[in-house]
């Protein structure tokens, strides 16, 4: 067999059951300099292939089957043979760059540890060799005594790579690597890996959700769902010509276009004027108070009733202080949100028909919901910002309604909200903030988090519900295909600012400001030949 | 960094001040006459008139308030009326052998804890883990004056290694010195041992599942390297709380060792004065031990700046 790593018949059981594999166990194969893009949703068993595959299973999980890395088996290394293989012939990289570094530790000891435990490497060797897997990942300007929070999420990320490349390793493990970052930080990312595995010729596992991303960077694909691979193939015949119905499903997912219902526009129904909005700042000054950080400068909109707009930016750019400002939630330094011609905020004496008239959906759908409360708690909540809101079986049928809107039983709001997929969730989300009969949703990365074919399914029900209730959508989102989709106009947001608005369409496709340019070149297209 | 060790210590002169203004009140203005009280009941009037002369209490509160705050700062801490000597030098004496022993139980409990809690947590759920927690439980639950007691019987009694108390004072060595205290500092620090153990493994298991602790694996550290070079680190900021609680409590609370050892401390200096119903002791005392866990809070805090970067820039 030739070099690389190569998987067979891979197999995981946790207390007796086979979560991984499926019957004939998982094989693929890596070859050096080959990039593989393995695709699943979550839960599809593609981050526990990589930890069986360099033997970090949590406690309780046996992994059993063949990996070998260049003909060396890997299942059969003892754990202190093991430590020898991580770090020095497998690199990984994982996706969360704010948690995967020692707060506590400069970053520089940080990559120099991997020559280190690894021998040979005396101290000062060892940091060289960290200063050059540094420079080699674009961090040149960055001193190596820096630590973590003083570096932006792409720069950690970098760390990351740096400390999984420092001694040139055969296979290079990436798990979600950009999953967490800005397109302009994802791009310059995806751009790196290419770059280093060209260099050195390593093998590299790409793992990821999303089709786009390695749509443009991986040689072959491996499609993997409920602990097995269904298809594998070079990227362009794989993603041109797929042949397993669970990769088409995915390709028709992540390009899915919901059928918005054509509508006038109406009168405004929301508007901002010069809003600014500022936090403290960086180190107190001897005098005058502290520097201070303008999220918000004097941002101006317009949302007509009946009308999806969309907020887009990297994070960081106001685009979610905006959002709540809409919601009435910022303490805002100048400037006035208007709900139908009433002003809103923290202080505003609002009408009881002013705030049912604006409900919120976030982005997390695991912390945004009380675990003990039951759904239908959760979804009648808004209830307590309506005078003389039901009670009783009225109340229940209320909340029955709500979520038999976003395709959920009935019976689902005796359940507790652990019950339910992340996609679920998300609909319970819609029906609480469907349950005052709202005229404007704001949406804050409502589908950031769910996989692409419950995306697909959230998207054509907003569609469905802006055509039955009238909704107005507030959309922000970083996800330019989404943004698309389902907004009618759009807002690009920079460093606290509108640079510029216009029809969707418009927009996206002939872009004024270089800005916009910048995000749309860096956004990862999925471009299939159907 | 400086402006944060300025903010801190500038709060810990309030607190020392407020600290006290509360004290001074408790045991001087409210209620009734201390002079009265520290004769008893059966004093002749002008016994008390006399004391009332000599402690002040003729003049108005503010102004003894003042006068006591200023002995403090000259190191001038009043006159013992039991002993008819200078408080200050008593207390000077008497911290000589509490400070010591505090010391001396706090770098026995934290030098057995920490790497106990070390091997419990990196066997977390197995056989040793549950051993070690069992025999942290059963060394919360022995009351320490039992451990005392058992200690003398074996060490002194029957193996005649220690001395069964009495302190020989620092003019007969530092050896003997340690060596007196050696038993009490035992019979202190086991159950803050077992305590602090316990927080320790707590705090590590915690920041074992990490993710920086998967990237450390990932990049070839043992499962032990991880937990020492990684982990215990991050780990140390509960344990360094507990710690500087336990201080202050080794400091004060040794009453109970102090007695089963017959050592002259800070605690039985106390425990004398609330008989002796000596207030002008028992203020002093209580202002030191104030200032002690206040000082101690500060250090605690400047440790948790040097344990974690993030904290140095605010």
């Amino acid at each position: 067999m030739s070099g690389g790593l190569v998987i067979e018949g891979l197999a995981v059981t946790i207390a007796g059951r086979r979560v991984l594999g499926g019957p004939e166990g998982v094989s693929l194969a890596v070859g050096p300099g080959e990039i593989l893009g393995l695709i699943g949703e979550s839960g599809s068993g593609k981050s526990m292939t990589a930890l069986a595959v360099s033997r970090l299973l949590p406690r309780g999980a046996v992994a059993t089957g063949a990996a070998r890395l260049d003909g060396r088996e890997l299942m059969a290394l003892s754990e202190r043979e093991m430590c020898g293989v991580r770090g020095r012939d497998i690199g990984m990289i994982f996706q969360e760059p704010m948690t995967a570094l020692n707060p506590l530790m400069p970053i520089g000891d940080q990559v120099a540890e991997t020559a280190r435990v690894h021998g040979g490497a005396w101290r000062a060797e060892a940091g060289r060799l960290a200063r050059a897997a540094l420079d080699r990942v674009g961090l040149g300007e960055i001193p190596a005594s820096r630590f973590p929070h003083e570096l932006s999420g792409g720069q950690r990320q970098r760390v990351g790579i740096a400390m999984a490349i420092a001694l040139r390793p055969k296979l290079l493990i990436a798990d979600e690597p950009t999953t967490a970052l800005d397109v302009t930080s994802q791009a310059r990312v995806l751009d790196l890996i290419r770059r280093l595995v060209r260099e050195d010729g390593m093998g590299c596992l790409m793992i990821t959700h999303d089709l786009a991303v390695v749509a443009e960077m991986a040689d072959r694909l491996a499609i993997m769902t409920e602990g097995r691979i269904v298809e594998t193939g070079p990227t362009a015949s794989v993603l041109g010509a797929p042949i397993h119905s669970y990769t088409r499903a995915l390709i028709e997912a992540a390009t899915h276009r919901p059928a918005m219902p054509e509508r006038a526009r109406g009168a405004v129904l929301a508007e901002g004027k010069g809003l600014v909005r500022d936090h403290p700042a960086g180190p107190r000054r001897l005098l005058g108070g502290r520097a201070r950080f303008h999220a918000l400068k004097g941002v101006s909109f317009e949302l007509a009733e009946g009308e999806s707009l969309g907020l887009v930016g990297e994070s960081g750019s106001g685009k979610s202080t905006l959002g709540r400002a809409v919601l009435g939630l910022e303490r805002l330094r100048s400037g006035v949100v208007r709900i139908d011609g009433a002003e809103i905020g923290p202080h505003a004496r609002m009408a009881p028909e002013t705030r049912r008239a604006v409900q919120a959906v976030f982005q997390d759908p695991y912390g945004s919901f009380d675990p003990r409360h039951r759904v239908a708690r959760l979804v009648a909540e808004p209830f307590h910002l309506v005078p003389g809101a039901p009670k009783g079986a009225a109340r229940r049928r209320a909340v029955e309604e709500a979520l038999g809107a976003v395709g959920l039983a009935a019976s689902d709001a005796g359940k507790y909200i652990h019950e339910f997929s992340g996609g679920q969730r998300q609909r319970i989300a819609i029906a609480r903030a469907l349950i005052t009969r709202p005229r404007l949703i704001v949406l804050d990365e409502a589908v950031s988090a769910v996989d692409a074919r419950a995306r697909a399914r959230i998207l054509d029900l907003l569609a469905e519900l802006a055509g039955r209730f009238g909704l107005s959508y507030l959309f922000i989102s970083h996800d330019l295909t989404v943004v698309r989709a389902i907004t009618d106009r759009v807002m690009v947001m920079k460093a606290g600012e509108i640079v510029e608005r216009g029809p969707t369409e418009a927009v996206l496709t002939r872009p004024a400001h270089p800005y916009t340019r910048a995000l749309i070149a860096a956004a990862p297209r999925l471009e299939t030949t159907r | 960094m400086i402006r944060y060790l300025a903010t801190r210590g500038l709060s810990l002169a309030l607190s020392l001040l407020v600290a006290s203004l509360v004290i001074f009140l408790v045991l001087n203005v409210v209620p009734g006459d201390p002079a009265r009280y520290m004769l008893g009941m059966n004093a002749r009037p002008d016994t008390v008139a006399a004391l009332r002369a000599e402690l002040g209490l003729d003049q108005p509160a503010a102004a003894r308030y003042l006068a006591w705050l200023g002995g403090m700062a000259r190191g001038d801490f009043g006159t013992s009326y039991t002993y008819r000597t200078p408080v200050a030098g008593m207390i000077l004496d008497r911290v000589g052998v509490s400070l010591p022993l505090a010391l001396y139980a706090l770098a026995l409990s934290t030098a057995i804890a920490i790497p106990l809690g070390l091997f419990a947590a990196a066997r977390r759920g197995r056989a040793a883990d549950t051993g070690v927690m069992a025999a942290t439980q059963l060394g919360i639950a022995v009351p320490n004056f039992w451990l005392a007691m058992l200690l003398v019987l074996v060490f002194a009694v029957r193996l005649r290694w220690f001395a069964a108390g009495g302190f020989p004072g620092w003019g007969a060595g530092i050896l003997a010195g340690m060596k007196a205290l050696t038993l009490p500092a035992i019979a202190l620090a086991a159950p803050q041992a077992a305590i602090l153990a316990r927080v320790a493994r707590a705090a590590l298991i915690e920041t074992l599942g990490e993710d920086f602790i998967r990237t450390a694996r990932a990049k070839g550290l043992t499962g032990g390297q991880a937990l020492t070079r990684h982990a215990l680190r991050n780990a140390m900021i509960p344990v360094l709380t507990i710690i500087g609680l336990q201080f202050s409590f080794l400091l004060a609370g040794a009453i109970i060792i102090e007695n089963v050892f017959f050592l002259p401390g800070l605690g039985r200096l106390v425990f004398q004065a609330i008989s002796q119903r000596d207030l002008v002791v028992v203020q002093s005392v209580v202002m030191l031990l104030v200032c002690a866990v206040i000082l101690v809070t500060f250090l605690v805090d400047i440790a948790y700046v040097l344990v974690d970067p993030r904290l140095r820039r605010t």
